[in-house]
């Protein structure tokens, strides 16, 4: 028989709230750091591409964007499969909060592609397949915030969201192979799970710098919008008031961050 | 550094504007997230502590 006391432990809010607030420093400054580090190394130091000169720098933001976006969507489609599965609180609320930020990842992506194609392809946006399956992506995550915001029961907007969100989730294999089926300006990726990665590892070091930075910084962002969340929702509640508030008098209270 | 001086840095062979508008506005939205996630919190606080106040409030002169 499987222990699930760990499971039941992650579904409350509480305890989330109190863990995640250690967890806090841990993502927030290596993650800064790996990001903003890899940034100076890719901009300063690495010598350019032979083909495609210093724009391939844009690769160091590009990459980490479209990468962390495609995994915050499937990220947010597990948090709705646990939430209609088992209808935990906080999955919903893992959910709401990924929207926002993997669409403004999915914007970066197809903004800083489009200004990267501009000099190494001749044009700013073409409808091939990876560059429209990451619209579409786009579309996904405007769509999930703009359900969230349609209905009046939260209930409700859960449910409806964690449908579209694991419905959506068929884009993401679409997207990451879209590269390798239909063949066009996009090239197919540099970095391979299996087998030899076609970058030379002066630049994949920086690439490897800024995408895990990238991920850091969205488990931080993830959690501190997730606490937000919680603070918001269980403001009534005793035990978060008391969490909250005490060693101090109300009024001072309103001033912390 | 790979540049000979600050302006081979920003010109970058011609693709310096291309190259500094993706870094800058990646640095603008993250910035602008974690200062959102900021004020959400102060916000969802603010909130907490009027309920706390209301709470108690409704405590001392029970109807």
């Amino acid at each position: 028989m499987a222990n699930w006391a760990w499971f039941h432990k992650w579904g409350s809010p509480r305890w989330f709230y109190q863990f995640s607030g250690r967890l806090l420093p841990w993502l927030a400054v290596p993650g800064l750091l790996l990001f903003i580090g890899g940034c100076v190394w890719g901009l300063l130091f690495v010598p350019p591409d032979f083909k495609q000169g210093n724009s391939f720098r844009i690769i160091y933001v590009h990459v980490p964007a479209a990468a962390v976006a495609m995994g915050a969507y499937m990220f947010m489609a597990t948090a709705a499969a646990v939430h209609l599965i088992w209808r935990m609180k906080l999955a919903a609320m893992v959910m709401k909060v990924v929207a926002p930020i993997g669409a403004s990842l999915t914007f970066l992506s197809l903004v800083t592609g489009a200004v990267w194609g501009k000099p190494t392809w001749g044009t700013w946006w073409v409808w091939d397949a990876r560059i429209t399956s990451v619209l579409i992506l786009f579309f996904l995550y405007l769509g999930i915030i703009a359900l969230h915001q349609a209905f009046e029961n939260r209930e409700a907007a859960a449910k409806a969201c964690a449908v579209l969100a694991i419905v959506g989730a068929v884009n993401i294999p679409i997207i990451y192979w879209s590269v390798e089926w239909w063949y066009s300006l996009h090239q197919p990726a540099s970095i391979k799970f299996i087998g030899e990665s076609t970058i030379h590892p002066t630049m994949l070091r920086p690439l490897m710098a800024t995408l895990s930075g990238m991920y850091l910084l969205f488990g931080w962002l993830v959690l501190l919008y997730t606490r937000a969340e919680i603070i918001d929702r269980e403001r009534n509640t005793r035990w978060l008031q008391d969490m909250l508030l005490t060693d101090r008098p109300a009024d001072s209270a309103e001033r912390g961050a | 550094m790979y540049f000979e001086s600050v302006e081979a840095l920003l010109y970058m062979d011609g693709h310096g504007s291309y190259v500094w508008f993706c870094f800058a506005l990646t640095f603008a939205v993250l910035v602008g997230l974690i200062v959102q996630a900021r004020r959400r919190n102060r916000t969802a606080r603010q909130l907490l502590a009027s309920a706390a106040r209301r709470r108690r409030a409704e405590q001392r002169s029970p109807q």
